[in-house]
């Protein structure tokens, strides 16, 4: 009797937690739709000043994505050698950097579209979010992934992979190799992302 | 002609190869890794020739490749460039099965099958790929590189090709194999009829960098260590092919199944699953 209701008790505490997996995953499914949805508003909007497209990538970058988590990801193990200032201006110019990037990547927009496909759970607290970029014409869709987080509740993008390249390994790679022809100094880090991202 | 393009083509792969070994096996005493991921180790010890190499290609890229690809991409409407594209893809299905095969993906030996049967005698010798427009088969490119990992070799070091770019031992092989071993060249070769080899390679080579012209711009833009960030690239893209994950496989298998779950189990994230994103101050 006692092992049946402990096996009862197990079942209950399985269906909840996967319940509350399935839960966040809807969340973290329209948690991509709504960025999505928000940074194609912006990009076709009337107004296309590029201070205005990316100060409003900026608010958005803000809200659905875990900026610091991504940045201290990027800098893999030099992390821990880094001063509490540098690590700061390092988060405040890998924001910069991000818009910068991408304000300027969606110029030649033609109504290509975001379809959700699926989304699973990779771990107890990331979920992945399987979608697709449809375009106009007959050419394939391009499978787009996002890494989403549950933040004390909250899901926060970590990562997006295109075509399996992912977005977060490839800026790790980058910064990785700086640092490493640098000799693990982060200032030329920080010097050359000004130099290059900051206008 | 006393020099065939088979013969030399063939010769300079296998001596870049025999060569590559040597370099590889004097440097591996003092092998390097880059730190790059948790998971994704590029081993990369011939970076200083490999970064000359590269600062080369990027040279030929500028005055040479890159406008030709332009004069390419604004001359042939779109159109033309996606017959020209569905056309080369067709000649490479003899080296497409035998590497399916090989790999002893039989589902993928039979849709390279089914699509050169279709594509060419109903899309007119190749031009049309009517085997995804109409039956929904799409086309999944093989190599032996890709064979290779398949049985369980590995990336060895990262290679910088000169003109072809980036690559690996184990894919620069492939490369030779492929090269060798294609039916096509063989046919050419014996007939004299080099030119159309020349004509094919030429024309893939346009067609392959009319399609990275824009990717590659914006992650030149992006990136502080260009060569880095292509190597990173090179070895994620890879690794989603060889497990069959492309961009291809991915739409195909949304349109065959229309099945989330089907989806989901060929995500091409699995590799990197389990990078955990961790707090490093922990």
């Amino acid at each position: 009797m006692k092992k049946f209701l402990f096996l009862a008790l197990f079942f209950v505490f399985i269906s909840s937690s996967a319940h509350a997996n399935a839960a966040f995953e809807k969340m973290a499914e329209s948690h991509v739709k709504v960025l999505v949805d928000k940074a194609i508003s912006v990009i076709s909007n009337e107004d296309k000043k590029p201070e205005t497209i990316k100060s409003q990538f900026y608010s958005l970058l803000s809200e659905y994505f875990d900026v610091p988590t991504i940045g201290r990801f990027a800098l893999g193990r030099y992390w821990k050698s880094v001063s509490d200032d540098q690590k700061e201006e390092y988060i405040d110019l890998f924001r910069t950097m991000i818009v910068e990037i991408y304000a300027s990547r969606f110029e030649g927009y033609t109504n290509e579209k975001v379809e959700i496909v699926s989304s699973r759970s990779l771990n107890k607290r990331d979920v992945l979010v399987s979608s697709q970029l449809v375009f106009a014409d007959n050419r394939a869709p391009i499978p787009l992934e996002w890494r989403v987080r549950n933040v004390d509740g909250q899901p926060k993008i970590i990562d997006l992979v295109v075509e399996g390249v992912s977005m977060s390994v490839t800026q790790r790679s980058d910064f990785n190799s700086v640092m490493q022809r640098a000799d693990g100094n982060v200032n030329e880090l920080l010097n050359k992302m000004r130099e290059k991202y900051v206008k | 002609m006393s020099i065939r393009l088979f013969d030399t083509l063939f010769a300079r792969f296998i001596m870049l190869t025999v060569s590559m070994f040597l370099v590889t096996a004097c440097a591996s005493s003092s092998a390097m890794k880059n730190d790059v991921g948790q998971n994704e180790e590029i081993s990369d010890p011939l970076e200083p020739v490999n970064r000359v190499v590269f600062d080369i290609n990027e040279g030929l890229d500028t005055v040479l490749f890159a406008p030709l690809a332009k004069g390419y991409k604004a001359v042939v409407p779109e159109k033309g460039q996606s017959a020209i594209r569905n056309f080369l893809q067709n000649l490479a299905s003899p080296i497409d099965l035998t590497n399916q095969l090989l790999q002893g993906d039989f589902e993928g030996a039979a849709d390279v099958t089914g699509r050169f049967l279709l594509n060419t005698t109903f899309g007119l010798g190749g031009i049309f790929d009517i085997a995804e427009s109409e039956a929904g088969i799409e086309h999944e490119g093989e190599d032996f590189g890709q064979t290779l990992a398949v049985w369980g070799v590995k990336d060895g070091p990262y290679v910088v090709l000169p003109v072809l770019g980036p690559s690996n031992l184990r894919d620069t092989t492939g490369l030779a194999v492929d090269t060798a071993g294609d039916p096509l060249n063989w046919y050419v070769n014996r007939t004299n009829r080099d030119w159309k080899a020349y004509t094919r390679a030429g024309l893939t080579g346009i067609d392959t960098k009319a399609r990275l012209l824009d990717p590659m711009k914006e992650l030149k833009q992006s990136s502080l260590d260009y060569y880095a960030a292509v190597r990173s690239i090179y070895k994620q893209f890879r690794d989603a092919q060889i497990k069959d994950q492309g961009a291809e496989s991915f739409a195909d298998s949304v349109k065959k199944k229309e099945d989330a779950a089907a989806v989901e189990s060929i995500s091409s994230y699995d590799a990197y699953a389990d990078l955990d994103f961790a707090d490093y101050d922990e």
